[in-house]
């Protein structure tokens, strides 16, 4: 193991697992987005035909995509905005927001996510 | 979505006539199909995030009462079965072994039967049965009304 992973490592004992997962993420992007990728297209196979935005949610995929937190809501919303998907849940559970209004259908609330999101910087 | 995925979910497909009738599109799904919307997809939305229909005063739950109540309001009553009658416009809820609805068909003028594949597309189906199995589980609870001289 390289010194820099070690220091990294020693550095990050006194961090949540939360923070952690942060850490890695920003250090390590290319990892953190192979996670993602495996991650929603093995949620995205399983639950194609499914009409019940509570069974896509609760899928264990989708909820590990959610425990990866912030550091994935630029890659959910770049899947998002290149193949669509009922990603709302998931940007809602990990950023608090809901930047669609309380009348949009499921396409105006997408477009209201990248319009957040390009807003945010994570979309350019 | 390939038509491998659709046969690879419903495998017991093969054993009736069936077709794609449109692409796929993820801004409606089986429930709203089933009431001819195109524009919402309904979903009883227990987890609060906005983008999703159900209708006003009917209570939110996965329950098969909560369902059932849904298309009360949308003039349908429950019927003996599924066999095609003049005038009448027919749809049947499918449920699992928990007695939790997973998906609805609508019936068509011929007979045949027409469902949104969740996010997938639309297909028409000869049987009810084609798309029972562990996802959709069975066909058990059918429902009818006069169809709405829009549909």
């Amino acid at each position: 193991m390289s010194t820099e992973v070690m220091e990294v490592i020693d550095a990050a004992r006194h961090l949540t697992p939360a923070e952690q997962r942060e850490v890695l993420a920003r250090l390590w992007p290319e990892a953190n987005e192979e996670l993602f990728q495996a991650l929603a297209a093995q949620w995205r196979k399983e639950t194609r035909h499914l009409s019940s935005v509570s069974q896509m949610a609760l899928h264990p995929a989708y909820q590990r995509i959610i425990g990866m937190g912030e550091a994935v809501v630029p890659l959910i919303l770049s899947d998002l905005q290149q193949h669509g998907g009922h990603w709302l849940w998931a940007l809602h559970a990990i950023t608090g927001e809901d930047p669609a209004s309380p009348e949009a259908n499921f396409r105006e609330a997408v477009q209201s996510w990248l319009q957040w999101g390009r807003e945010k910087g994570y979309l350019s | 979505m390939p038509i491998e995925d659709i046969e690879q979910d419903f495998p017991d497909l093969e054993t009736c006539e069936w077709s794609v009738t449109s692409e796929a599109d993820e801004g409606y799904n089986c429930v709203a199909w089933a009431v001819h919307d195109t524009q919402q997809f309904w979903d009883p939305n227990l987890i609060g995030v906005r983008g999703y229909y159900w209708p006003p005063g009917v209570p939110r739950g996965d329950s098969l009462n909560s369902w059932i109540r849904a298309f009360e309001m949308n003039s349908y009553k429950v019927c003996e079965n599924g066999e095609p009658e003049p005038g009448v416009e027919k749809i049947a809820l499918y449920v699992d072994n928990n007695n939790i609805p997973q998906h609805v068909a609508r019936q068509l003028p011929d007979g045949d039967w027409t469902s949104k594949l969740g996010k997938g597309e639309d297909i028409k189906h000869h049987s009810l049965e084609g798309l029972e199995g562990d996802l959709y589980g069975k066909a058990a609870i059918f429902m009818m009304r006069r169809p709405p001289q829009s549909a």
